[in-house]
């Protein structure tokens, strides 16, 4: 265990040899992975900064350690003065210890000296240097965990503890009784208790002072890193450097890879190659018209149009993103939009933390969800769940949607931009105005840039990609023969029919793009490339993307929100999410017909919609604040 | 004075910090009464950026109006040190960086 961003998993990795996700933010694990080493039992836990009740991971982490054996502490040697803190925590709760201390690399990069045997002894705990993403130490660490001991406890809250009165600490009544008792005398003060913010003093000068005697600091001036990192989240640089970092994934993913990669791996791969090779070997078992036939190489056939769509379309560009956001995330850019995000999120009901959830989301939106947790509200979780699962498209998703809009133009595609990010804006800022409470205060630490590691970047690509084939193989196959045997037993053309009043009526497209939303139900990538093949207008398939994007989410998403925020919950925002995106759906499609099909022009009038609705609720949620705070129901 | 006030590249000492929650969270991070910390920016927009000794922080601007704190004076920066050894604005002319001073004598540590 240990701080946010020090190399716990990587650590956990080297030791039971069980993959853990490894990145460069704070976060990066929200749930606890148990792996074995031999014959005991080994637990990652979520980075904590202490192990009170200021979150909901510092609670379950207390909970672990109370039961723990031996308890491995990962520290940075690049910011021993934060993570000591909670070193001394654990020490002065009589954990038995063992201290880590991780990226020793790193600091001497920096220039710091780190006198690890006068820590050790500073601190009464072996202390183990490591290099955990390169595995270095870890043998040294293994046969540490015998000699672990509990710590040398803060002086002053050991003089405190010797004068109070018996009973009043609980004494030296065994390590896990006393452990309890010492957090629990933290959370309350008074009564000649010294209480949270007293200890918390004490323990942070005790720790400034262990610091000032075992780190010495040998930096020449601030690195082409420090500087850039800083340039990263002021708004007149930092800015257009994310505007040069969105340009280039653009370029990478929209043009790159759905474009050259993807027309080779579906037209030529699968469209000339494949297809008509398994219609062939098909042909020899069953009639290709029959209703056989057609559901397994016909139109929605699970061999031709399931693998075509995963393997041709999706997960090429489902592999361009992961790579994107992979380098992104060792990088140590994703705080630093954090930063940059956070006046925004404000607005929302969020703060710029949450980026870092909507940014994951551009992934994988159930991922994404599970990583709301990071949150520090219920409240921010709430509303960071209900954005993602409406207006968030997964990377599947995104890549058809940027290969469709790339054939565009950029107006368009600058229309379905304001689309989603003003329903996006409407949305978090009516949620703001209505849910009570409001966002919590930023405290976000920014870990050095680094350059980030190919194989960590390889690793992590291919790890997620195998995931998004596993999940998505299962639910496409099941899509295309419910789709298929619709459409043996025609069903399909009754469905189409009977959706004709709302896509093409509503939203005015052709009764077949009926399939694509029949399809998105299931997934909505599996959506969106129904709507790749579809012959539409620009403004039609603006439309049509709008819709999508803002459609119900993925089943398994769907699964992981009730898991999240309850059932009653997830099934209020599923329908909200399949009302919204007809709605927004068939303004822009009215808005256009109303307007000559003047992109600016919609453009303007959308704008002025979005801002009406999100005022006119954010005045509503202030009013109704208003009344309760009176009444003293609810803070305001 | 609030954090949000301060000048960019100045070097703070905090002598007031929020209380409750966010407050107790500053001290774990190690901003705490009297510690010292450079303003790296965020006067206008977004959240206020400190550095402290070897790592930066981002602050919500609501959080950084209800830190106190005070400017240090040219000649307690130079025994502070420039956090990464930048030429501090508003403190005479600068010059080559100084590494920063260790106190060696005396420590709180010695008796614990």
């Amino acid at each position: 265990m240990g701080n946010p961003n020090v190399g716990k998993s990587a650590l956990f990795s080297s030791l039971c040899g069980v993959y853990a996700e490894v990145s460069n933010y704070p976060g990066t694990t929200v749930d606890v992975t148990w792996g074995r080493m031999g014959p005991d039992q080994v637990v990652d836990t979520p980075g904590v900064y202490g192990l009170s009740d200021l979150s909901p991971e510092e609670t379950i982490t207390r909970r672990l350690l109370l039961e723990a054996d031996v308890v491995v502490n990962v520290v940075s040697a690049t910011r021993l003065d934060t993570d000591l803190f909670l070193t001394q925590q654990l020490a002065d709760a009589g954990f038995r210890l063992v201290v880590a201390v991780n990226m020793m690399d790193e600091a001497r990069t920096l220039g710091l000296a780190v006198d690890l045997k006068l820590l050790e002894a500073l601190l009464g705990v072996p202390v183990v240097p490591v290099v955990a993403v390169r595995g270095e130490g870890i043998e040294e660490l293994k046969g540490a965990l015998d000699r672990a001991r509990p710590g040398k406890t803060t002086p002053a809250l050991e003089e405190w503890l010797a004068a109070a009165p018996p009973g009043e600490a609980g004494g030296r009544s065994g390590a896990r009784e006393r452990a309890r008792l010492l957090l629990a005398l933290e959370e309350a003060g008074g009564d000649g208790k010294p209480g949270r913010q007293t200890v918390y003093r004490w323990r942070r000068q005790h720790v400034d002072a262990v610091v000032a005697r075992v780190v010495g600091d040998a930096r020449r001036g601030a690195s082409f890193g420090v500087r850039l990192g800083r340039w990263m989240v002021q708004p007149w640089t930092g800015l257009p450097l994310l505007g040069a970092a969105l340009w280039l994934m653009y370029q990478m993913i929209g043009v790159f890879v759905a474009g050259t990669v993807v027309d080779f791996t579906e037209g030529t791969l699968m469209r000339e190659g494949y297809e008509p090779l398994v219609r062939q070997l098909a042909g020899r078992l069953v009639a290709a018209d029959s209703a056989a036939g057609r559901l397994l190489v016909g139109e929605f056939g699970l061999l031709t149009m399931t693998v075509t769509y995963l393997l041709g379309i999706l997960l090429p560009l489902v592999v361009g993103f992961y790579l994107a956001l992979s380098l992104l995330e060792d990088s140590g850019y994703l705080p630093r939009i954090a930063a940059l995000a956070d006046r925004v999120l404000v607005s929302l009901g969020l703060n710029g933390r949450a980026i870092i959830p909507m940014i994951l989301g551009f992934g994988c939106v159930t991922m994404a969800t599970i990583t709301t947790r990071l949150l520090p509200t219920d409240r921010e979780r709430r509303i960071a769940v209900f954005l993602l699962g409406l207006a968030i498209p997964c990377s599947a998703q995104l890549g058809v949607i940027v290969a469709i809009l790339a054939g565009l133009g950029p107006q368009y595609a600058a229309l379905y931009a304001l689309v989603v990010v003003g329903v996006l804006a409407a949305v978090g800022m009516a949620l703001d105005g209505i849910l009570p409470g409001r966002a919590s205060d930023l405290i976000l630490e920014l870990p050095p840039l680094r350059w980030p590691r190919p194989g960590n970047v390889l690793r992590k690509t291919v790890f997620r990609a195998t995931a998004f084939l596993r999940e998505a193989a299962g639910f496409f196959a099941a899509g295309a023969l419910l789709l298929g045997a619709l459409e043996v037993t025609g069903a399909l053309a009754r469905i189409q029919q009977a959706l004709a009043p709302l896509v093409s009526g509503w939203l005015g497209l052709p009764a077949e793009a009926s399939t694509a939303f029949v399809m998105g139900l299931v997934r909505r990538d599996f959506g969106a490339a129904g709507l790749y093949d579809l012959p539409l207008a620009p403004f039609q398939a603006v439309v049509a993307l709008v819709t999508i994007t803002l459609f119900v989410p993925c089943i398994a998403s769907v699964m992981i929100i009730a898991k999240e925020r309850g059932r009653l919950e997830g099934m209020v925002m599923w329908l909200a999410t399949l009302v919204s995106a007809f709605t927004v759906g068939g303004m822009i499609r009215w808005l256009g017909a109303a307007l000559g099909g003047r992109v600016p022009a919609v453009m303007v009038a959308f704008a002025g919609l979005v801002l009406v609705v999100a005022w006119g609720a954010r005045a509503v949620g202030r009013q109704l604040k208003l009344q309760h705070a009176v009444e003293g129901k609810v803070p305001r | 004075m609030r954090l949000t006030q301060a000048e960019r590249g100045r070097a703070l000492r905090i002598v007031g910090l929020p209380p409750g929650r966010a407050g107790d969270h500053l001290v774990r991070l190690g901003l705490i009464e009297g510690a010292v910390i450079w303003w790296e920016g965020g006067r206008w927009w977004g959240p206020v950026i400190v550095h402290k000794d070897r790592h930066e922080l981002a602050l919500g601007r609501r959080l950084a109006e209800a830190i106190q704190v005070e400017p240090l004076d040219a000649t307690e920066t130079s025994v502070a040190g420039s956090p990464s050894g930048e030429r501090a604005p508003g403190i005479g002319r600068g010059g080559p960086a100084r590494p920063r001073r260790r106190r060696r004598g005396g420590n709180p540590l010695a008796a614990g």
